[in-house]
């Protein structure tokens, strides 16, 4: 014979057991639907920051060692130090694609940061309005860059010629690595050296503009 | 060198009749005049104005020891002569180079022999060094890539200058820029004259321009010559870096342009055998 006391306390427990699961439930479809009205107001697609622009890209062909103008459309930060990065993402990134003239394997920031300084003048010369570009690139890039003079050098120079051609006060150019100085790119192109974009080898003939 | 040599054999000439006045005075000042171009016997020269120096040839097999270089052998898939490293393949390339340009007379001084770390300074030393007493030379640096087609010449990047008694030494070959670019010349022309009379085409060769440390320290007309797979049109290769033959064929293209180079050098009348007694495969 159960007693009547334990009786009403099961009776007691089973009310708040059920009472219990309604509020889980009713808090589990509230956060729900607060996770679903955050999803609603994030952006479906990428807010355009800025309008597209003209720039030119020295792309490298491995097969004859020149460098190709090619003419490309891509929205640019108005500051000059990140439209120089954006600039080199985007040629960087045209490396990276199968079946590339310069095949590179690409790496995420593989430009870390550009900056852009006045270019040092010598004692006694007169001041120059020219630039020294200083390209930060990262180590996973320059590990994982083919070994070789020819490839080596076309990296460099497309670079220099890049900067040059989009931000033609750029007459000189250094590089880093994960901000350090670093004797070769991955074992031959020097980048102790600073690079005049004057001295660079002439390109050839340019391409029709590409998005 | 010739103006020079002109000066020390009039020097020599005007001491003979103050030595037989029996002046001590008159011996000593005019070994004094003569000590300069004495003393530098790159300036040496014999009478009909021809250097009577050495024609030598410095050969840097890139890489080594720690260094491996690039990883060769992928671009055919391994098929042609497997897989190797950049350092065994220049290293290769060095000794059977030497031996050729040895039987031909030539005097040939490697940067490495076997397996060993060399940096850009220490090869550059051994080169200029090597080069420091001789009448011609000619500087190689062989390096091997899977980027490309066929030979790259390498000439340094550095802005031409005059040849200066003392240079910067990461600058040294700033002097030699122009003559480098003429051998640069003769070894393209080498590369496209290769093959002919065997089965296979010539090697396609590109020039180019380059900042090399270890090259652009030498002060000798010098080159990096870097080969890679030969390809088609479509990228097919036909001859891989890791091929023996293709090596051969590449390294008989540089013995032909060092024998013309050193023609060149000596006004076109030495073909380059027996240019040198001492013989080759010289190590430092």
């Amino acid at each position: 014979m159960i007693p009547r006391y334990q009786k009403i306390l099961f009776g007691v427990l089973l009310i708040a057991s059920i009472a219990m699961a309604v509020v889980l439930v009713r808090l589990r479809e509230k956060n729900h639907q607060q996770m679903l009205k955050g999803e609603d107001l994030a952006p479906t697609v990428a807010p355009a920051v800025a309008p597209e622009e003209q720039v030119t890209l020295m792309v490298a062909n491995d097969s004859d060692g020149t460098l190709v103008s090619e003419a490309h459309s891509l929205p640019l930060p108005k500051d000059s130090e990140a439209s120089a990065r954006a600039i080199l993402a985007k040629l960087l990134e045209i490396y990276a694609a199968s079946g590339a003239t310069h095949p590179v394997p690409g790496v995420a920031r593989a430009v870390q940061q550009v900056f852009l300084l006045p270019a040092p003048v010598a004692k006694g010369a007169p001041n120059s309005a020219g630039e020294l570009a200083v390209v930060n690139l990262s180590g996973a890039f320059a590990d994982g860059h083919p070994s070789g003079i020819l490839t080596e050098s076309l990296t460099v120079e497309s670079i220099c010629a890049t900067l040059h051609a989009n931000l033609p006060n750029v007459s000189e150019v250094r590089f880093l690595v994960d901000g350090q100085q670093r004797p070769t790119l991955a074992g031959h192109a020097d980048l102790t050296r600073t690079y005049l974009t004057a001295e660079l080898p002439g390109t050839a003939a340019s391409e029709g503009s590409k998005p | 060198m010739r103006a020079l040599g002109n000066l020390r054999l009039r020097g020599m000439h005007t001491s003979e009749p103050r030595a037989t006045g029996a002046s001590a005075a008159g011996v000593l000042i005019c070994l004094l005049a003569a000590f300069p171009f004495v003393a530098r016997p790159a300036m040496a020269q014999t009478p009909n104005g021809r250097n009577s120096g050495r024609f030598v040839v410095v050969i840097d097999a890139a890489h080594g020891g720690d260094d491996n270089g690039a990883r060769l052998g992928d671009a055919a898939g391994g098929q042609q002569g497997g897989q190797a490293s950049e350092k065994s393949i220049t290293l290769a390339m060095s000794v059977r180079l030497r031996s050729l340009l040895a039987a031909r007379g030539f005097t040939v001084v490697t940067t490495r022999e076997s397996n060993v770390t060399l940096d850009s300074d220490a090869r550059a030393q051994i080169a200029n060094r090597a080069v420091a007493s001789a009448a011609g030379s000619a500087c190689l640096s062989l390096h091997a890539s899977e980027a490309g087609s066929g030979a790259h010449i390498f000439v340094s990047s550095l802005a031409p200058t005059a040849p200066t008694r003392f240079a910067a030494w990461k600058t040294a070959q700033a002097g030699y820029v122009e003559r480098s670019t003429k051998f640069a010349g003769v070894v393209n022309s080498a590369f496209e004259q290769s093959g002919q009379g065997g089965g296979s085409g010539p090697v396609p060769a590109t020039l180019g321009r380059a900042s090399l440390p270890g090259i652009d320290s030498m002060t000798c007309p010098a080159l990096a010559i870097e080969i890679a797979p030969v390809r088609t049109a479509n990228g097919k290769v036909i001859a891989d870096v890791t091929d023996a033959d293709y090596q051969m064929q590449v390294v008989q293209a540089l013995v032909n342009a060092l024998v013309e180079w050193k023609s060149e050098t000596d006004g076109g009348a030495d073909t380059g055998r027996g240019a040198s007694a001492s013989g080759g495969g010289q190590t430092p």
